[in-house]
């Protein structure tokens, strides 16, 4: 008997020994993949300069606000408007990532009321079946929003903002901006007035 | 540290083997009638083969001594009731013996003390044996909530994690089968990954057990026990079935059985398919689950020593609600005034993301000693632990769990029950506990917490002294930790760090029997943790918060953030949390009336908590953003459980539970304290059916954070106020919920029909992170059936 219980209890003793120097890993480097960190809209004229406007938000999901340029377009103009989304940080192109899953996504936009001469009214979040050009389409003929047109009014300042919705299994004909996770939220300062 | 653990061990090991046996051993015990539960005089007591025996007392209890062999079988017997058979041995001290009429269906039973000799006798523990029946289905988490002061919290029916006192996760511990269960203990939606089915016996330990169990048992410790093997038993095959009318889910399960002289096992293996649940008007899509699970336990038997052998596997595939997942904060806004949640869709048995995949190995080895009513017992146990999580992601990444964790585990318990002598009694014991946690590579995004390593070693004395009808106890322990943990920051840079704790608790208490219906008890224990590694270093998005732990961010003279490094323990120390826990009992044991009141009151120095600190804007939109911080903290409340007995067949039992708890230091209150719950269930038992009616009232938490709407923030009309917390939505409204059950045993049979949510009420649980997104469960109707075979 007290020799069946030492060898019991030598064996729980050379279990603590050997366990007891684990290994050292370091978690391997992941691809971070979840972050859109920065967000640039590209508004191409029928004639006269590109408008850029950029949103870098530099810590990600840390506490400080992100840099956000205005935008300035030209009155009587029409643009074309091309959305580019990056994760700076893996230098992924999210653009193409949004194309390819195209009958998943959609963007809306909400603008200041009748700041465009068309689309007119104030945009498509508050009611999707609100008019805005949508350039593109997904393979179910709905609108993606990667690139749209827009034709500016006299003049005019406000906001512009662009919503992109992950909609798995749930974009329809009438699915809306209430629809879905977001993906990107982004409202910008957009004037409309003749360049000094 | 662990020269001291080795000296330790083989201290005990030459202790008290070489003493001869005589004839001086005792056995002591209580005879009750199984239905009133009404002590049984005069019922003989015999042991069987040798001319011994004796009577019970006027209180049922009984006394054999001079024995020579601690290991007999008793015959009880009695004018009126089934005579009955109890084989005896050293591992259970005090049988209580329930013996049943002869003209009524049920066998006599007999209820041995938990084979755990060494648990605290003065910290209000309370044991439940679960019904085969009643875990089909269920979590291991529900089968607490009948025990008052336990509530669940939940992130949906599927995700629910056990809450003792209004503390949950890194504060209460759980041990599975002897085993501190390892697992992601840390994330409020980590649900223990333990079997439901193979759950036998309940034991809660309300007051501070970490002189006892370890650290981290600041609410209180839960023990989940399987049966037993059973020798001097023939083959046996348990087979079982469930259904579920909500979710539609079927249980199955097989258990076999076999003891001889020597020698017994168990087997068992069991299956759930659910598919999604409802709500009284809406489906809750993909909330669906399937489990499936096995254990082998063998049992080598000797009158001086027992050795065990045990392993189980658990795996389980658990869907979250669709509509629960929120990109931004407008997407919560909308998702709070939607019903039916988004993506509600028809009945399916599919589960899509997000969903949880996990599975736990368990395998144990545990030797018991008696020499000369010393008990030694020696436990090792590695456990394995996986967890995935799928979130909705974009592409194919759809396909990857974004959290992808491994964690083994090895566990070493030592403890040594010294003899009673001169009414002293007691134990010594060591722990030693290693953890291993890596996440798996291929996760596409930046580990949420770092690898690390763990070890933990304490040694503990408890003892307890018995004069005339008082036992007082006292007990002390020392407990290190080193932690070593390597992640990577948002930058993708490694970051390492090392990190020890020492820690001293105690745990003092009395216990007094006044007269023979009541007793009184009170236990002062202290309790500890190190903080875990998501306080620490969690950092982003989670959920629909921002948050940032404690060595993720740092904050200037003006109070300003900054998130820019991983900090360590010389940059900024943190403290562990210490918690001081008083738990009083006041208890009426008569045959027709019980009554058991337990208030508690704990302290809690360093309470890590989370508080808002500002508003982020990102690409995604504002968020308001969280830091991990400490504070004091109390929560104080009362447990009260009346049971009547108003005939042989009518009985009535009445459970109230209150917690209180407040934020010291800012004067606040908690997020998801359970609030008041009131019950009251009538039951009658008519020869082999018994039925029984239970009413449930949760009031509203009156005492809850203001609410800040998520609509707010995104009119900017919200401001943080810095320590103050708030919650998104106001406390669900209070409810009541009617549940009735019928139970039935005859012979190998044993049937149950049970109806929750009996009116179909909709209501919210507070403490259910899905309170935002859809009601709780409609009216489930549960049928399950037990067909025993015996060779």
């Amino acid at each position: 008997m007290k020799k069946q219980s030492l060898v019991f209890l030598s064996f729980l003793i050379t279990i603590l020994f050997m366990t007891g120097c684990g290994d050292n890993d370091v978690p391997g480097r992941e691809n971070e993949e979840e972050i859109i960190d920065r967000v640039m809209l590209v508004f191409v004229p029928t004639e006269g300069e590109t408008v850029f406007a950029t949103a870098y938000d530099e810590d990600g999901d840390g506490p400080n606000d992100f840099s956000i340029d205005d935008i300035v377009l030209v009155p009587n103009m029409t643009y074309t408007l091309s959305i580019e989304g990056d994760n700076t940080i893996e230098s992924e192109d999210i653009t193409s990532e949004i194309e390819e899953e195209a009958e998943e996504h959609m963007f809306f936009f909400a603008f200041t009321t009748d700041m465009f001469a068309n689309p007119s009214g104030n945009g498509n979040v508050d009611n999707r079946s609100d008019a805005v050009n949508y350039e593109d389409e997904d393979g179910n003929g709905f609108p993606l929003g990667l690139e749209t047109t827009w034709t500016t009014g006299t003049g005019a300042s406000g906001t512009f903002r662009t919503i992109l919705k992950h909609q798995p299994g749930s974009k329809s004909e009438t699915s809306g901006s209430e629809t879905g996770e977001t993906d990107i939220d982004i409202t910008w300062n957009l004037s409309i007035s003749i360049p000094d | 540290m662990r020269v001291i653990v080795t000296v330790f061990l083989i201290g005990l090991a030459g202790l008290g083997f070489s003493q001869e046996s005589t004839c001086t051993k005792t056995i002591s015990g209580r005879v009750l009638d199984i239905h009133s539960n009404e002590p049984l005089a005069f019922a003989t007591v015999v042991v069987e083969g040798i001319d011994q025996g004796t009577t019970t007392d006027e209180d049922g209890y009984f006394k054999l001594t001079n024995l020579c062999e601690g290991e007999l079988h008793l015959e009880i017997s009695h004018i009126g009731y089934k005579t009955l058979v109890h084989h005896h041995d050293f591992h259970h001290a005090f049988p209580t013996i329930l013996m049943a009429m002869n003209e009524i269906e049920l066998e006599g039973i007999v209820v041995e003390d938990a084979r755990d000799q060494t648990k605290l006798k003065t910290a209000n523990a309370q044991s439940k044996t679960i019904q085969s029946l009643d875990a089909f289905g269920k979590t291991a988490g529900d089968l607490l909530q009948s025990i008052s002061g336990v509530n669940t919290v939940r992130s949906g029916q599927n995700l629910v994690k056990p809450m003792v006192h209004g503390l949950h996760s890194n504060r209460v511990l759980i041990i599975n089968n002897g085993v501190r269960h390892a697992y992601q203990a840390w994330g409020r939606d980590h649900a223990p990954e333990i079997d439901p089915n193979e759950i036998d016996q309940l034991r809660l330990v309300k007051g501070a057990g970490t002189v006892r169990y370890g650290p981290e048992a600041l609410g209180g410790v839960i023990l989940f026990d399987p049966a037993q093997p059973q020798i001097d038993q023939p083959l046996t095959a348990e087979i079982g079935s469930g259904y579920s009318t909500n979710g539609r889910s079927l249980t199955s399960s097989l258990d076999l059985s076999q003891g001889s002289h020597r020698f017994a096992w168990k087997a068992g293996l069991s299956g759930t398919r659910q598919g999604d649940l409802q709500a009284a008007d809406y489906n809750l899509t993909n909330t669906g689950k399937r489990e499936f699970g096995y254990h082998v336990h063998t049992d080598f038997h000797q009158p001086n020593y027992d050795i065990e052998f045990y392993m189980s596997h658990f795996d389980q595939t658990l869907g979250i609600l669709r509509g629960s997942v929120v990109g931004n904060l407008e997407d919560l806004s909308n998702a709070i005034g939607s019903e039916p949640p988004q993506g509600t869709a028809d009945f399916s048995y599919t589960i899509r993301n997000p969903r949880q995949e996990t599975v736990h190995d368990l395998y144990k080895v545990r030797g018991s000693f008696f020499l000369e009513n010393h008990e030694i017992n020696a436990q090792y146990a590695l456990q394995r632990n996986l967890r995935q999580e799928y979130d909705i992601r974009r592409g194919t990444n759809n396909e990857l769990p974004s959290i992808d964790l491994e964690l083994f585990a090895h566990t070493v318990d030592i403890d040594w029950k010294y003899p009673t002598r001169n009414a002293w009694d007691g134990v010594l014991g060591v722990q030693w506990n290693y953890q291993d946690n890596n996440n798996i590579f291929g996760t596409n995004t930046i580990p949420f917490i770092p690898n690390y390593n763990l070890t933990t070693a304490g040694v503990f004395s408890i003892h307890s002294y018995k004069k005339g009808a008082t036992t007082y106890e006292a007990g002390a322990r020392y407990d290190f930790q080193y932690l070593n943990a390597r992640g990577r920051d948002q930058q993708n840079e490694v970051f390492l760090n090392e990190l020890t704790y020492h820690n001293v608790t105690f745990t003092i208490g009395f216990l007094q029997e006044l007269n023979n219906k009541w007793t009184i008890n009170s236990n002062l224990g202290t309790a500890w943790r190190p903080p875990n590694v998501s306080e620490l270093y969690s950092f982003g998005k989670h959920q629909f918060n921002v948050e940032y732990g404690l060595w993720r961010y740092e904050l200037d003279e003006n109070g300003d953030i900054s998130t820019s490094g991983v900090l360590d323990n010389s940059d900024k120390p943190i403290k562990s949390e210490r918690g001081i826990k008083w738990i009083a009992g006041i208890t009426r044991t008569t045959a027709n009336l019980q009554v058991e009141v337990v208030p508690y009151v704990n302290f809690l120095r360093h309470y890590f908590y989370t508080r808002p600190y500002g508003i982020t804007n990102t690409t995604r939109g504002p968020f308001p953003y969280f830091i991990h911080d400490q504070t004091n903290a109390l929560f104080t409340g009362v447990d009260v459980d009346v049971r009547v007995v108003h005939s042989e067949m009518l009985e009535s039992e009445m459970k109230a539970a209150y917690v209180y708890a407040t934020d010291l230091e800012n004067d606040q209150p908690f997020l998801e304290i359970p609030p008041l719950n009131l019950s009251y269930a009538f039951s009658a038992q008519l020869k082999s059916w018994k039925t029984s009616l239970v009413s449930e009232w949760t009031t509203r938490q009156w005492h809850a954070p203001r609410v800040i709407a998520p609509q707010e923030f995104l009119d900017t009309q919200a401001t943080i106020d810095r320590p103050g917390t708030f919650d998104f939505m106001a406390a669900p409204i209070g409810y009541v919920l009617l549940h009735g059950r019928v139970q039935y045993q005859r012979g190998n049979w044993k049937g149950l029909l049970e109806i929750n949510n009996l009116l179909n009420t909709d209501y919210r649980t507070y403490t259910d992170r899905l309170r935002y997104f859809a009601d709780d469960l409609a009216r489930n109707i549960r049928l399950g059936v037990k067909y025993r075979l015996s060779k």
